[in-house]
C-alpha cells in the first residue's frame, strides 16, 4: 500500500463510521449519544494511527538525516510530507556535496600553496647555492634582489662616492645607484637606456682583492610585462676566471709555437741573405748550406712533434686499447732505441719482471711513450755511461722505470719538465729537440691509460722516469704464459 | 779603433750568422749563448754594443740589460733586442724602460741588423774600411 492509500483508508474509515451513525441513528437502532461515541472512537482510533504514521516516518527521516549512510527513505510514494521531506533532504544533500566540494578545493589550494612554497624554496635555493651572481633592479634601478655570489658587486655609500667622485660620469640615473660597483652601473645604464636597440648587453671585467684578480663577465637583460612595459633589468655575473686561463694558455701555446718556429726560421733567413748577398767563400757557403739543412730538419721534426700531439690530444686518432704482455712492449721499444745506445757505447740494460704482467693499453702509443723516455735517456746520457730499463708489479699496478746516469736535470726545471716547449735550458744545446715529447708521453700515460708519470733526477748523477698504469686485462680471452727474463 | 760588439743568443746559428756578417762589416765580434756568460763579460771588457735575444737561459735579455743600464760603467752601451715574440711583447715599454736602442723581430735580415749596428755606433763602412 502506497503513503496515500493510508491517508485514504482513513478518511473512507471516518466516512463509513459518519454513514454507520447517520443509519443507526435515522432507524432508531442506538441513541444519538451512543452514535457520537462511536464516531468519537473511532475519530480518536483513525487520528491515532495517523499520528504515529506521521511519527514513524518522521524517526525514520531523522535517522537518515543523522546518518546519510542509511538507505534514503522513499519519502514521495510512503510519507504523508514526502514532497516536503523530499525538498528538505534534496537540499540538505545538495549543501552537503557543496560543503564537500569546497573542502576538496580547501585540501587541493592548501596542496598547491605547500607545492608553491617548496618551489619557491626550492628555488631560493638554486639561487642562493649558484656560482652565478644574480642582481634584479627595478624600473628605477633601484636593487630588488641579490644573492650571494653577489656579494662582491655591492659596495657601500662611502665606497660609491669615492668611486664616483668624477662628475663626468654622467650615464644615466643607474650610476648614482649606490648599492653596486661601477662596471655594472654603467652596464645597468646602457642596458636600460639603449633598450630599443638590443634586449641585452654584455660587459667584461676584473676584480683586484688581496693581490689576486678574478675576471667576469655580465649580462644584463631588460625585462618587460606582457603590455611591454619595462618592469627592471636583471644582471647576471659570470666567473670567467677559468676560461681566461685557458685563453691565456692558449696564447702562450700559440707564443710558443711562434717563437719555436722562428728561430729556426731567422737562421734560415740569415744564411740565405748572406749567400745571396755573396758575403761568402766557397767553403763557408757549404757550411751554411749544412747549417741550413739542420735547420730544415729542425723544422720538420718541430712540425712533427706538434701535429702528433695535436692529433692524440685532440682524438683524431683512434685510441685501440687491447690486452698486452707489458714486457711485450717493452721489448719492443728496447729493440728501436738499442742501435742508438751502441752508437754512444752506452750500456743498455732492460730488466723485464718475471712475472707475466697484463695490461690493457694502445701498443703504439703506449709503445711511442716508452721510445721516447728511453730515446731521450739515450740523448742526454754522456757517452760509456749507462740507461737501465726495469719493469714490476707493485700492488695493482704495473710500474716502468727507465733510469740513467746521465746529466740529470736541475731541480728547478723539475715542475716545468712535461709542460710543451719546455727545454732545460742547461741541457739546451746537448741534443735536439722539440720539447714537445715529454708534454706527449704525459698525455699518453696519465689521460689515454689512467696512469700517472713522475720524476727523480739529480745534475750530474742521472735521471729516473718512473712510469705506473693499472693492471689487468679487460678483454675476455684469457692468454697466460710467463715472459722471460731479457738483458739487452 | 776597430767598435767590439757583443752578440747573444742561445741559438747557435743565430750567433753563427750575426757574427760572420759583422765580422765580413769589418767589425770585432763575440759571441755567448746565454745572458749571464755575455753579463760576466761585460764586466771585464765593456763592448761598444751589445746585440742580445730576449729569450735565454740562465739571464734573459731583459734581465741582462737591466745589469748593464744599472751599472755606472756600462750604462751608456746602446743595445739591440732580438725577439720571438711578435704583438705579446711591448717593445715600447722595454725602450724607454730600460732605454733599449733598437727591438729587431725575428726572423730578421742581417744586412739590416749591420745598418741599425752602424747608425747606432755612428760609424760607415768607409770609416770601418
Amino acid at each position: 500500500m502506497n503513503s496515500y492509500g493510508k491517508y485514504w483508508l482513513l478518511v473512507l474509515l471516518l466516512l463509513v463510521v459518519s454513514c454507520a451513525d447517520n443509519l443507526l441513528i435515522t432507524n432508531q437502532l442506538v441513541s444519538p449519544a451512543v452514535a457520537f461515541v462511536i464516531s468519537l472512537i473511532a475519530s480518536l482510533a483513525g487520528w491515532f494511527w495517523l499520528v504515529k504514521t506521521i511519527e514513524k516516518d518522521r524517526n525514520q527521516i531523522a535517522s537518515y538525516l543523522r546518518n546519510p549512510g542509511l538507505k534514503r527513505p522513499g519519502f514521495q510514494r510512503r510519507n504523508f510530507f514526502g514532497n516536503v521531506f523530499a525538498e528538505a533532504i534534496q537540499k540538505i544533500e545538495d549543501s552537503g556535496s557543496e560543503l564537500v566540494s569546497t573542502k576538496q578545493v580547501k585540501t587541493m589550494l592548501k596542496a598547491r600553496l605547500n607545492t608553491s612554497l617548496k618551489k619557491e624554496l626550492l628555488m631560493e635555493s638554486v639561487i642562493k647555492n649558484l656560482d652565478y651572481g644574480i642582481l634584479i633592479f627595478d624600473a628605477q634601478h633601484e636593487l630588488e634582489f641579490s644573492n650571494p655570489a653577489a656579494g662582491p658587486f655591492l659596495m657601500d655609500e662611502a665606497s660609491h662616492n669615492q668611486n664616483y667622485s668624477d662628475s663626468s660620469l654622467s650615464l644615466s640615473k643607474a650610476l648614482t645607484n649606490n648599492s653596486i660597483i661601477p662596471e655594472l652601473a654603467k652596464l645597468l645604464a646602457k642596458t636600460f637606456e639603449r633598450r630599443d636597440a638590443t634586449l641585452r648587453r654584455r660587459a667584461e671585467f676584473d676584480l683586484t682583492s688581496n693581490d689576486s684578480t678574478n675576471y667576469y663577465r655580465a649580462v644584463a637583460t631588460n625585462l618587460w610585462d606582457e603590455n611591454l612595459s619595462i618592469l627592471g633589468t636583471m644582471i647576471v655575473v659570470e666567473n670567467i676566471g677559468e676560461e681566461q686561463n685557458e685563453k691565456t694558455k692558449h696564447a702562450e701555446f700559440v707564443s710558443s709555437v711562434a717563437h719555436e718556429l722562428k728561430t729556426p726560421m731567422s737562421g734560415i733567413k740569415a744564411y740565405v741573405e748572406m749567400l745571396l748577398d755573396g758575403d761568402c767563400d766557397e767553403q763557408e757557403a757549404q757550411e751554411l748550406y749544412g747549417f741550413m739543412n739542420d735547420q730544415i730538419d729542425r723544422l720538420t721534426r718541430l712540425v712533427n712533434s706538434m701535429l702528433n700531439l695535436a692529433r692524440i690530444e685532440s682524438g683524431v686518432i683512434e685510441i685501440k686499447r687491447h690486452d698486452y704482455e707489458l714486457n711485450d712492449i717493452l721489448k719492443t721499444a728496447a729493440d728501436v732505441i738499442s742501435p742508438n745506445a751502441a752508437e754512444k757505447e752506452i750500456s743498455f740494460i732492460t730488466e723485464l719482471s718475471d712475472l707475466y704482467l697484463p695490461v690493457h693499453v694502445d701498443n703504439d702509443m703506449f709503445g711511442q711513450a716508452i721510445i721516447n723516455l728511453l730515446s731521450n735517456a739515450v740523448k742526454y746520457t754522456p757517452n760509456g755511461h749507462e740507461v737501465r730499463l726495469r719493469s714490476r708489479m707493485e700492488d695493482a699496478s704495473a710500474v716502468i722505470e727507465i733510469r740513467d746516469t746521465g746529466m740529470g736535470i736541475p731541480e728547478k726545471s723539475l715542475p716545468h719538465i712535461f709542460e710543451r716547449f719546455y727545454r732545460v735550458p742547461e741541457n739546451n744545446g746537448s741534443a735536439a729537440g722539440t720539447g714537445l715529447g715529454l708534454a706527449l708521453v704525459h698525455f699518453i700515460v696519465t689521460n689515454v691509460h689512467n696512469g700517472s708519470i713522475s720524476i727523480q733526477s739529480k745534475v750530474n748523477e742521472g735521471t729516473c722516469f718512473n712510469i705506473t698504469i693499472p693492471l689487468g686485462h679487460q678483454e675476455k680471452k684469457k692468454v697466460r704464459r710467463v715472459a722471460s727474463p731479457a738483458i739487452v | 779603433m776597430v767598435p767590439l760588439i757583443y752578440v747573444c743568443d742561445d741559438d747557435s746559428h743565430i750567433v753563427r750568422a750575426i757574427c760572420m756578417k759583422l765580422k765580413k762589416a769589418g767589425l770585432e765580434v763575440e759571441g755567448f749563448r746565454d745572458g749571464f756568460s755575455c753579463w760576466e763579460k761585460v764586466q771585464q771588457q765593456a763592448p761598444d754594443m751589445i746585440i742580445t735575444d730576449l729569450q735565454m737561459p740562465c739571464m734573459n735579455g731583459i734581465e741582462l740589460c737591466g745589469k748593464i743600464r744599472n751599472f755606472p760603467n756600462t750604462q751608456t752601451i746602446p743595445v739591440t733586442l732580438l725577439t720571438g715574440k711578435g704583438f705579446e711583447f711591448d717593445h715600447d715599454e722595454y725602450m724607454q724602460t730600460l732605454k733599449i736602442n733598437n727591438v729587431m723581430v725575428k726572423p730578421f735580415s742581417p744586412k739590416k741588423l749591420l745598418i741599425q749596428v752602424q747608425e747606432s755606433l755612428n760609424i760607415t763602412n768607409d770609416v770601418i774600411a
